[in-house]
């Protein structure tokens, strides 16, 4: 089967699944390689966008968001939305602003600096899980995007693996880089099990994150894979595991 | 056998073929030397021969025993994969050493020649190619090669005498016949026309290929078959640049084709508008965003506004509906939301001619 074959079958997939066609449009403002907006009553649609500059792939990218779709709407009487309230966030922000050493350095840039690293750990939690869950989910399904999708996954552990510089592990508290590596670990994990790369593990392996990231795999795993709610149930184990239990809460909807 | 050896800079190596971070690799020369020592070896381990690599603070050296005496094959093959993925600067010097090792071998020139090409530094490629099509004068992709070379360096004549040679010699080499007749086509579409047919053809799957073909039939004038054959370019992968480009040529085939006689109003058109406002009249601002909406996402796939049959639906509204009526609806919609949006289709008498039946209810 060619690469556009399994896109067109996924696509149909999510039409079927949800009552709502996906349609898709390249957005040069996106800052990733692909980004959705699922369909509601209000917008009929499901809205798809892909980076241009990512077009090599964009088959396999197209494709993977649809996976998204079929796996958050897997009951579509209870569809699960990843939702902080901004309470809860601040108080998040002010235990470690507790924790962080000021140095001099102005208490609003603080401030912020560590907003922005709460959001960032926040929207890992919720989307790590869900990419893991898509790499299997096309890997096996989707033969005819195997060469997409190793080009798609190499540029994005290409831009995980930047987190490892030693001078963003300065810059950032130790317990949250932890929490981001290791969640980067069990992505770089569980693509090098599926494809048996192991050139990838280097600089996981050198800076001694893979322990880690194999816990968070050992807890994806534990899960049925046919499991409707798999996604909110690897979100909330990897939460316990790291300790971010109760920073988030689920809102579900119906489709 | 003498091993076969080449060497290059560690700071040479092109991070791209790594599925790592390059400023990470840059500060962190170990993990640079482990992660390109691992690269190669992968390569090399699925070769037949014994490979040997080395690293120390600089520098990589690679040594190869192929299996077989003088099997170049493998390493070309190396060569032309690291291409295909952009690493010029790891292939360049295993083929130059294998063009000095081996310099009566056509397919090191011809692939060392193509990628030089690829570089931009086009007087040494057209050396290697003008060796390659000395030492083996029937080979067509080498004459290819040498037309496209001179191509890009403007010299047209001898480009179309190279393509001409390789077209003698291979009537159906799809790449030659492609490059031949977009050269032909740029001064005259009637004579490029045949070549990008065939290549098309023989290239159902490369939207470059398409492309050409559909521009050229549109500057022939054969519009119906320009669209049809931007349709096939676009669904071969929807989401590149080449098929947005044919979305935007379809719009404008589409456009001319309802103008068939220039400035006289569409009533089918009138009417659809006119229907739409009624619509949106009834169900309120928020339907006819929905449904506006809807139909500008739908029309990203193409809506065939030149058949009258009712072949589309909507989630947001019940029946069936002709293309026309869809972009009339479309057209309508963005006029009351945002009138400057620019819908790629220009129905404003109409639009201006189903107001005024509106306005007298």
């Amino acid at each position: 089967m060619t690469s556009i074959a399994d896109l067109d079958r996924v696509m149909e997939m999510v039409k079927q699944k949800t009552g709502y066609p996906v349609s898709v449009t390249p957005s040069s403002s996106i800052q990733t390689h692909a980004a959705m907006r699922s369909a509601t009553r209000d917008m009929p649609v499901h809205i798809v966008l892909v980076n241009p500059k990512y077009e090599k792939f964009s088959n396999y990218l197209v494709t993977a968001q649809c996976a998204m779709l079929l796996i958050k709407w897997a009951d579509s009487e209870r569809i699960p939305d990843f939702s902080v309230s901004d309470q809860r966030k601040a108080s998040i922000e002010v235990d470690l602003m507790k924790k962080m050493s000021h140095k001099g350095i102005p208490e609003a840039a603080q401030r912020q600096f560590v907003s922005q690293l709460v959001s960032g750990l926040l929207l890992q939690l919720a989307s790590v899980p869900m990419e893991l869950l898509v790499l299997d989910w096309c890997h096996r399904k989707c033969h005819g995007l195997r060469e997409e999708q190793e080009l798609e996954v190499h540029a994005n552990l290409r831009e995980l693996s930047a987190n490892l510089d030693p001078k963003i592990r300065e810059m950032v508290p130790g317990e949250i880089y932890e929490h981001s590596v290791a969640m980067n670990a069990a992505f770089v994990l569980r693509w090098s099990h599926l494809t048996g790369n192991l050139q990838i593990l280097l600089p996981y392996r050198a800076l001694g994150f893979l322990q880690k990231g194999e816990q968070l795999i050992k807890l994806l795993e534990a899960i049925s894979a046919g499991a409707l709610d798999i996604y909110p149930r690897v979100v909330d184990a990897w939460a316990k595991e790291l300790g971010m239990n109760g920073w988030y809460s689920w809102i579900y909807r119906k489709g | 056998m003498e091993p076969f050896e080449f060497s290059f800079m560690l700071w040479e190596f092109d991070f791209n073929l790594l599925a790592i971070d390059k400023s990470l690799l840059e500060s962190n020369p170990k993990l640079l030397r482990d992660a390109v020592k691992s690269f190669f070896a992968d390569s090399f381990r699925k070769m037949d021969g014994e490979a040997t690599i080395e690293a120390d603070s600089d520098l990589i050296r690679v040594r190869w025993v192929p299996a077989a005496p003088n099997d170049t094959k493998e390493l070309v093959d190396l060569a032309v994969a690291l291409l295909k993925q952009g690493a010029f600067k790891q292939a360049k010097p295993i083929l130059e050493s294998l063009s000095n090792r081996f310099p009566e071998d056509v397919t090191v020139h011809f692939n060392y020649g193509m990628m030089l090409s690829d570089q931009g530094l086009f007087e040494e490629a057209i050396r290697h190619l003008l060796t390659a099509v000395t030492l083996s004068p029937g080979h067509a992709d080498a004459w290819n090669a040498l037309g496209v070379a001179y191509l890009r360096i403007g010299k047209e004549g001898e480009a179309i005498r190279a393509l001409e040679r390789s077209h003698g010699l291979q009537p159906d080499n799809p790449y030659t016949l492609r490059n031949l007749g977009g050269l032909l086509a740029k001064d005259n579409p009637p004579k490029g026309l045949p070549y990008l047919e065939k290549a098309a053809k023989l290239l159902p799957k490369d939207q470059q290929a398409l492309y050409g073909y559909g521009l050229c039939l549109a500057k022939v004038n054969r519009t119906d078959e320009a669209d049809e054959v931007f349709r096939r370019t676009v669904e071969i992968s929807p989401y590149t640049q080449v098929a947005e480009l044919c979305r935007k040529e379809r719009t404008l085939i589409g456009a001319q084709n309802l103008r068939a006689v220039p400035g006289q109003l569409r009533m089918d058109a009138v009417m659809y508008c006119l229907s739409a406002m009624e619509i949106f009249d009834r169900e309120g601002p928020e339907a006819r965003q929905r449904i506006t909406f809807e139909i500008a996402l739908l029309g990203r796939s193409g809506l065939d506004i030149n058949d009258a049959t009712p072949k589309y639906s909507l989630s947001s509204l019940e029946g069936t509906f002709s293309g026309l009526q869809l972009v009339s609806f479309m057209y309508v919609g963005f006029q009351q939301m945002d009138p400057a949006t620019d819908t790629g289709i220009d129905l404003s008498k109409e639009y201006e001619a189903a107001r005024s039946l509106f306005a007298r209810g």
